[in-house]
């Protein structure tokens, strides 16, 4: 029971301190709101039975490119439609799979320094340092921390572990955890901190690596079977990500990867057109970059004055600093250099072109070209900080000063050095008086377990601890929440069943609310509503390469003016259109799904059907059944010649590898999820 | 004994201060961290004045203020 409480109590405080987050009272902001209105769009296609591939109502048409970098067929996000099944709207859900697999990744933590550090006690002080650290924090504004690290901590544990025991078990769960990577969101982020630790490891401890190198290969040969089904599972999870690769590769459409927003609108015209992929340096530099994001002074200072307003919070429990200094003159040993080491790696890198380090690796790895927001990596340094400082606490308890003169001294310098942090700390403004009140603590006990004043035992300090390591955290917590207060709004949330309109609105939707003054409303509302976006290209996040290209030619106005209407109708080549502003007799809906659009026909002649959504050469078009000849419409848009009398025209999409690819990266990560836990669990 | 005082962590430290001092560009850093603060918490025209503070004593901290930021930068 005690143990139950001892996990389930840090996350019961954790959810009341952000009582109006988990709510939905205080709304998703920034990129998880986009990352919401993403998840929203999929499931509830989803639940109407269509994975979604296109997104009718947005940019005239577009792929729904951001299916593969949303983390959508993780297991864990299959909760989201489990939910909705049981009533729970869609808002709540989605916040409560947040939560969930946040919760998973503070248990793959503890689990990963019990191995590293060979101690529960600190362990558990991982546990709730995570826990209140930023990494939960950020969630409500930048889930991508979340989305890459939880499933590298586990990666890492499950190497740990394999590295230990080659275990079956240890085996899938890496497996396991490379799918959840590469399906999840752009792998290149992990791919770079892994990167970083294998040459750190080949550098630090090259008799180790080389051991390690010789099991695997030893297991592998040995679980011939296991290893191709677990290469086969990487192949299916990276299948969303390469069909991704292929859209971009195609040039069909504005990659997001090009990032117009950072060039002119006739550079990513140009680029677009020329079909090239990947991101110029100056693209990726430009902007994002750890430096841009934090600051020696923002760890400290300010810390009451977070706004909701931004997604790069950086935030570790200030305790952890405290024993990062109180391990000055401890000793060094290879994990020491090795974490600290890595850290510094991934920090170079982050900082982007404030150091040489990310422009070589830029010119020299190909994969540099396509992730930019390189403050991303920094959220890997978290739970290195972390686990650096926790193991500088391991060496400190491990001192036990014997006589009284060693005593005398070990306390002396601990306060010195407590004072010495505090004078740092005075240095800066707006230090939370909680930051002192942890360090003045701090000084006490450790001057108390030097001393041996009280001879308690490790479960008192323990408990100690913990309390010292979450009171300067939960004062943070409780300010953020308190600041982001004023973005009070509601999201979208109901199921929908989307309806064919025959017109686009004049007027972008718009809202009130404050986290729409950073990004425009609409560029959410959409997904989230399916309905209609007005008839334009704007800002071309996905827009297809020919509605791009149209809107550069006739400019928006007159583009709009023309493509408010979804159909039209030609009785020859020559002849003026005719807009269609409704059903009748001789036009209407048939069916009506993002992918798929039918169409009743009964023409008095043949008759050339425009339907003024994107072209693309995925789509393809049908006349009873049968494949005809697609036709670029008007520059951008999809045409079929129809014959006289009663028919049923069909324009679908159909990429290469369809919904296929997605249904089965799910299906195939669920089913590895319980194979590996019964060989984990079940086996060992 | 000099093994003893080598092998301490401050040395370690001290080296990863040493290769950020050398090979990091800060007063790009700092350029790229007042833009960010700027746009971020002013969102260009000076609205949330809690915000703002972090802002100007970041400033302050290097030794400047908006004025002479803005105009710099």
């Amino acid at each position: 029971m005690l143990r139950v409480f001892k996990f389930l109590g840090p996350c019961l405080l954790w959810v009341f301190l952000l009582r109006d987050f988990v709510s939905g009272a205080i709304p998703l902001n920034m990129d998880t709101n986009t990352i919401y209105g993403v998840a929203k769009y999929y499931f509830n296609n989803l639940l109407n039975g269509v994975v979604p591939l296109w997104d009718p109502f947005v940019t005239l048409g577009r792929p729904f490119y951001a299916i593969s970098i949303c983390n959508l067929f993780n297991p864990v996000t299959q909760v989201v439609p489990l939910l909705k099944i049981l009533g729970v709207d869609y808002n709540i859900a989605f916040i409560i799979y947040m939560v969930l697999y946040f919760f998973a990744g503070c248990s793959g933590f503890y689990f990963l320094a019990k191995r590293l550090l060979r101690d529960t006690r600190l362990a558990y002080l991982a546990y709730l340092c995570l826990m209140f650290s930023s990494l939960g924090l950020s969630m409500f504004t930048q889930m991508t921390f979340l989305e890459i690290t939880v499933p590298a901590i586990w990666f890492f544990y499950f190497l740990l572990s394999f590295a230990r025991e080659q275990k079956t078990g240890h085996f899938l769960g890496l497996c396991l955890s490379v799918m959840i990577i590469v399906s999840a969101y752009l792998p290149f982020y992990f791919l770079t901190v892994f990167c970083v630790f294998v040459l750190l490891c080949v550098l630090l401890c090259p008799s180790s690596t080389w051991d390690f190198l010789k099991d695997t290969g030893r297991f592998v040969l040995d679980h011939k079977r296991l290893s191709l089904v677990c290469a086969a599972g990487i192949i299916i999870a990276a299948g969303p990500l390469l069909a991704y690769k292929m859209l971009d590769a195609s040039g069909d459409s504005v990659s997001p990867g090009r990032h117009c927003q950072y060039s002119s609108v006739e550079q990513c015209y140009d680029r677009t057109m020329d079909r090239k992929g990947g991101m110029l340096y100056e693209e990726i530099a430009r902007s994002g970059g750890l430096g841009e994001r934090l600051d020696v002074g923002y760890l400290f200072a300010h810390l009451d004055k977070i706004t909701y307003g931004s997604d790069s919070l950086f935030f570790v429990p200030v305790w952890i600093y405290v024993l990062v200094i109180l391990s000055f003159f401890l000793k060094v040993d290879r994990l020491n250099i090795l974490l600290a080491a890595v850290m510094i790696a991934i920090g170079l890198i982050a900082l982007g072109d404030s150091t040489p380090v990310h422009r070589f690796l830029y010119d020299h790895l190909f994969f540099f070209a396509y992730f930019r927001n390189l403050f991303f990596l920094g959220a890997f340094l978290i739970p290195l900080i972390i686990l650096f400082g926790l193991k500088q606490l391991q060496a400190l308890l491990a001192i036990r000063p014997s006589d009284i003169s060693r005593k005398k001294a070990m306390v002396i310098g601990i306060l010195l050095m407590h004072g010495a942090f505090m004078v740092f700390l005075r240095r800066f403004e707006g230090v939370m008086a909680v930051s002192f009140v942890t360090v003045a603590l701090s000084a006490a006990l450790f001057a108390i377990y030097y001393s041996g004043f009280f001879r308690w035992g490790m479960n008192v300090w323990g408990w100690l601890l913990a309390a010292l390591l979450v009171i300067q955290p939960v004062a943070v917590m409780a300010a953020y929440s308190a600041n982001a207060g004023e973005f009070k709004c509601v999201l979208p949330s109901n199921h929908v069943r989307p309806v064919f309109a025959w017109i686009r609105p004049d007027v972008p939707a718009v809202s009130s609310c404050r986290i729409y003054q950073f990004v425009p409303y609409e560029d959410f509302w959409y997904a989230m509503s399916m309905t209609d976006a007005p008839a334009k290209v704007g800002y071309p996040q996905a827009a297809a390469r020919w509605a791009f290209a149209l809107s550069q030619r006739l400019g928006e106005a007159q583009l709009a003016a023309y493509a408010q209407y979804k159909v039209y109708l030609y009785d020859d080549a020559n002849a003026p259109g005719i807009a269609v502003t409704g059903p009748s007799d001789a036009l209407d809906i048939a069916h009506f799904d993002v992918n798929r659009v039918g169409f009743k026909t009964k023409f008095d002649q043949r008759k050339f059907l425009v339907y003024n959504d994107s072209y693309t050469r995925a789509w393809h078009a049908y006349v009873d059944g049968h494949l005809q000849q697609l036709q670029i419409a008007n520059g951008a848009f999809k045409g079929v010649w129809v014959p006289r009398g009663e028919h049923r025209v069909e324009f679908r999409y159909q990429p290469f590898g369809g919904q296929w690819v997605y249904v089965l990266t799910a299906i195939f990560l669920f089913v590895f999820l319980v194979y590996a836990g019964i060989m984990l669990y079940w086996k060992r | 004994m000099l093994k003893q005082i080598l092998s301490r962590n401050i040395w370690l430290y001290l080296g990863l201060m040493l290769i950020l001092l050398v090979s990091v560009d800060w007063d790009k850093c700092f350029r790229q961290r007042g833009r960010y603060l700027l746009g971020i918490f002013y969102n260009g025209h000076f609205q949330n004045p809690r915000d703002g503070l972090v802002y100007r004593d970041y400033l302050k901290r290097h030794g400047t203020d908006h004025g002479a930021f803005k105009n710099t930068f």
